[in-house]
């Protein structure tokens, strides 16, 4: 997968993170949402583990940073154009 | 019998309260829609239209 | 506490230059029924909420407003990246522009910068989880103004995506309402005993 493809898919799991959560803080009890939710952060987890690897750290103050070189700082950043991928055209 | 996405009976038993009716969980949209649509929930999705 | 985590929630990507529109999507930045607001709204709301839904919607849809005040942020600032200063008169960008450039500035599309007066914290739960309800609405509503303000794809996308939002806000905070009706009918129950020999 290159960089927007991978992207893509984890900003697609995050949010789908995000909505079950919400949807999970009024039904607390759900299990089918549980297991969801669950699944969807495991498969965004590994693939943030790869990510990261390739392109750099994620997190401030969490993720880890390579010894010879602090890419945190890299450009571009999430506001700038070339930090982002095309969301157009979906499947 | 067809999954209905919310709760269909309220119970009221005071005045001055305003309800909204509880969500149920039935379908999710396929991921590669849920960006695009705002949401994961089929039922949350193309609201006012 | 707050993580930041390197990416957009939706990503914004504007390949058109537009100040004219930017001045106006700013008001989702610091006007009065903007991301600054609701985030500060609800993050305020939650030291005074009474169930754990509540405490828990209110921290989550708040942190997630300030992942869409970036959006925002982002959204006025690469629409006037590289703006050719003749654009900006013509634009009437020009009264912003001169007190803070191409700079991003919480304020409204009328230049009012931002204030807390947008936004309530009543400390009280019932009355809290309207305000967030009206506040999802008048976000709704102001981002389809802002959406018949232009015709850009780029634009359009992540607008879109903020108005679905603010519509699942909205039946979160009411779900959320639910299980405070249920928390203050608890509180108001008085279990009298029955007195021996009293008939049914």
């Amino acid at each position: 997968m290159n960089r927007d493809c991978m992207l893509k898919r984890l900003t697609i799991l995050d949010f789908l993170a995000v909505d079950l959560q919400l949807y999970l803080d009024s039904h607390p009890d759900d299990e089918n949402a549980i297991t969801k939710y669950n699944s969807v952060v495991d498969e965004a987890d590994g693939l943030r583990a790869q990510y990261e690897d390739l392109y750099g750290p994620l997190f401030s103050f969490r993720s880890y940073s390579k010894r010879d070189e602090f890419n945190w700082t890299d450009c571009p950043w999430p506001w700038e154009n070339g930090f982002n991928f095309e969301i157009g055209g979906d499947e | 019998m067809a999954c209905r996405p919310f709760e269909e009976t309220i119970h009221v038993n005071r005045l001055a309260r305003a309800y909204v009716p509880m969500q149920k969980l039935c379908t999710l949209l396929e991921p590669t829609q849920t960006l695009l649509s705002g949401t994961v929930f089929p039922e949350l999705a193309d609201f006012y239209k | 506490m707050w993580i930041y985590e390197k990416k957009m929630e939706f990503p914004v990507k504007i390949k058109k230059q537009d100040p004219a529109l930017a001045k106006l999507i700013i008001t989702q930045y610091g006007g009065p029924d903007g991301e600054l607001g609701a985030s500060l709204r609800y993050l305020s709301q939650r030291y005074s909420a009474v169930t754990p839904q509540s405490k828990a919607i209110l921290n989550d849809i708040g942190t997630e407003e300030l992942a869409h005040l970036e959006m925002i942020g982002s959204i006025c600032h690469q629409l006037c990246r590289d703006i050719d200063p003749e654009e900006i008169k013509k634009a009437g960008f020009d009264s912003y522009y001169v007190d803070h450039g191409t700079g991003v500035y919480p304020s409204s599309a009328s230049g009012v910068p931002f204030t807390a007066a947008v936004l309530q914290s009543k400390g009280d739960p019932v009355t809290d989880l309207y305000e967030n309800m009206a506040a999802e609405q008048k976000a709704r509503s102001t981002y389809e103004y802002l959406m018949q303000m232009t015709d850009d794809p780029d634009v359009l996308e992540p607008l879109r995506f903020l108005r679905e939002r603010e519509i699942v806000h909205f039946q979160r905070f009411g779900e959320a309402l639910e299980g405070v009706w249920e928390y203050m009918d608890r509180k108001r129950q008085f279990i009298v005993q029955k007195p021996e020999g009293m008939k049914e």
